[in-house]
């Protein structure tokens, strides 16, 4: 499924690299627009990537700024022009940025938040908000629910590695070769965390998914 | 066999299904309050840069500033410390030759015998000749160099001793206790010294014959 659109992908990715190749002189010049739009193409994926690898909305915010405050001072200081456009999309530089943060901030807090204070705080209500929909089946809707709140503490639960993995390929929809540029390894070691870390999730749904639906 | 395929097959198209909905249930866009923040932050460190390329031009000044900085401190210290050192001595051997006029010269000359000043030490190097080279005269054995140690307590009033000399044993720690700058390592070392008695019979001077001969303890 992921190597169907590879022609598409390809296509729309040179476009992106053209554009960001634009956006990346003007960069270089201090525009402080180019500044915004790169802020506005982005903010997306480096704010859900860092939502996902937190768990927390406050977090995920004050690290999207972090980000986007470390473009604008490699664009005051002049570094900007370190990133290589022919190495890598600007969008796998921002997320490697975050992922690094991400990274920090976990070492940095270094302590294990429960988990059920995670699933159960505001974050997840927020997340359920879309979900209870009218016109659906009640049962239906509770199973469902009673899933996506397992598998929401399994992914959080992940080892990191495979974390940003099922993050990158399966939340943000990116494909193993954007992964790999992010993550700075091998498509092949792509596709291995991420077979391995959805058997440890199918696991952990399948142990904990009856006692969840039960309570 | 097959059905835990099947099941396996089951669970996980079962969790992709999962991962569709949380991814999205996940699309949330970054508060609109972020964006006003960096745009802030953004033009303030514009405005701040502005000035950048002359700042770089001129990259050099602040270093330099400091140096010139550095460098300033360091001559005013130097010359405090040089103003404090020097004009102290100058003003003591100021002090010092404006005694020395109401004073007999230190070095005694051919035709006078040495006079001691009270509480004044002095070091008697023999008679002084005529320097006829930069060298320095040979000291005659006969007459070896000695330290002079006038008594306070004597009465300047009356003449200098009329030469009678007596000669003593006395502990380094007694010299000390005089003013004399002997060793203070063996106090309780006997050197020989030869006292200046007055016409009155008191002492007016003592003066060691250097170098300083000392006495052997006996055990």
């Amino acid at each position: 499924m992921l190597w169907s659109g590879t022609r598409k992908r390809t296509k729309r990715s040179k476009d992106v690299i053209e554009s960001d190749a634009d956006l990346l002189a003007r960069l270089k010049k201090r525009d402080e627009r180019a500044f915004l739009a790169l802020y506005d193409r982005y903010r997306r994926p480096v704010y859900r990537f860092l939502m996902h690898m937190t768990g927390s909305f406050s977090t995920a915010e004050e690290l999207t700024q972090e980000v986007f405050v470390a473009i604008l001072d490699a664009m005051c200081v002049g570094t900007v022009g370190q990133f290589d456009p022919g190495k890598g999309s600007m969008e796998g530089y921002l997320m490697g940025i975050a992922r690094n943060l991400a990274r920090e901030e976990h070492r940095r807090v270094n302590r294990l938040q429960p988990l059920d204070t995670v699933v159960e705080s505001p974050e997840w209500d927020r997340l359920m908000e879309k979900f209870s929909q009218p016109g659906q089946d009640a049962s239906m809707l509770l199973t469902t629910h009673s899933e996506l709140k397992v598998l929401y503490r399994a992914i959080l639960e992940l080892p990191a590695h495979y974390r940003e993995v099922v993050i990158l390929c399966s939340l943000e929809e990116k494909s193993y070769q954007q992964a790999a540029a992010v993550l700075r390894c091998s498509e092949g070691t792509i596709a291995s965390r991420m077979n391995r870390a959805k058997a440890l999730l199918a696991a952990k749904l399948r142990r904990l998914a009856p006692d969840a639906v039960n309570s | 066999m097959r059905e835990s395929s099947q099941s396996k097959a089951a669970e996980r198209a079962r969790l992709e299904q999962l991962l569709h909905r949380l991814r999205d249930l996940s699309q949330f866009d970054p508060p609109p309050a972020l964006r006003e923040r960096l745009e802030d932050l953004c033009s303030r460190r514009m405005t701040g840069q502005s000035s950048g390329p002359r700042a770089t031009r001129l990259f050099w000044l602040r270093p330099a500033l400091a140096a010139l900085l550095m460098a300033i401190a360091v001559a005013l210290t130097a010359g405090l410390l040089t103003h404090r050192w020097t004009v102290p001595r100058l003003r003591s051997r100021d002090q010092r030759l404006q005694a020395g006029r109401d004073l007999p010269p230190i070095l005694p000359s051919a035709d006078s015998p040495p006079r001691s000043v009270p509480g004044r030490i002095t070091i008697n190097v023999g008679p002084a000749g005529r320097l006829k080279s930069r060298r320095s005269p040979p000291v005659p054995k006969s007459d070896p160099a000695r330290m002079v140690l006038s008594l306070p307590y004597s009465n300047s009033e009356i003449a200098a001793g009329t030469g009678v000399t007596i000669r003593v044993s006395m502990s380094q720690s007694e010299l000390i206790s005089l003013g004399l700058p002997v060793s203070a390592m063996v106090a309780d070392r006997h050197v020989v010294a030869d006292l200046t008695l007055g016409d009155d019979g008191l002492p007016r001077a003592i003066s060691l014959p250097l170098p300083l001969e000392y006495l052997m303890e006996k055990k």
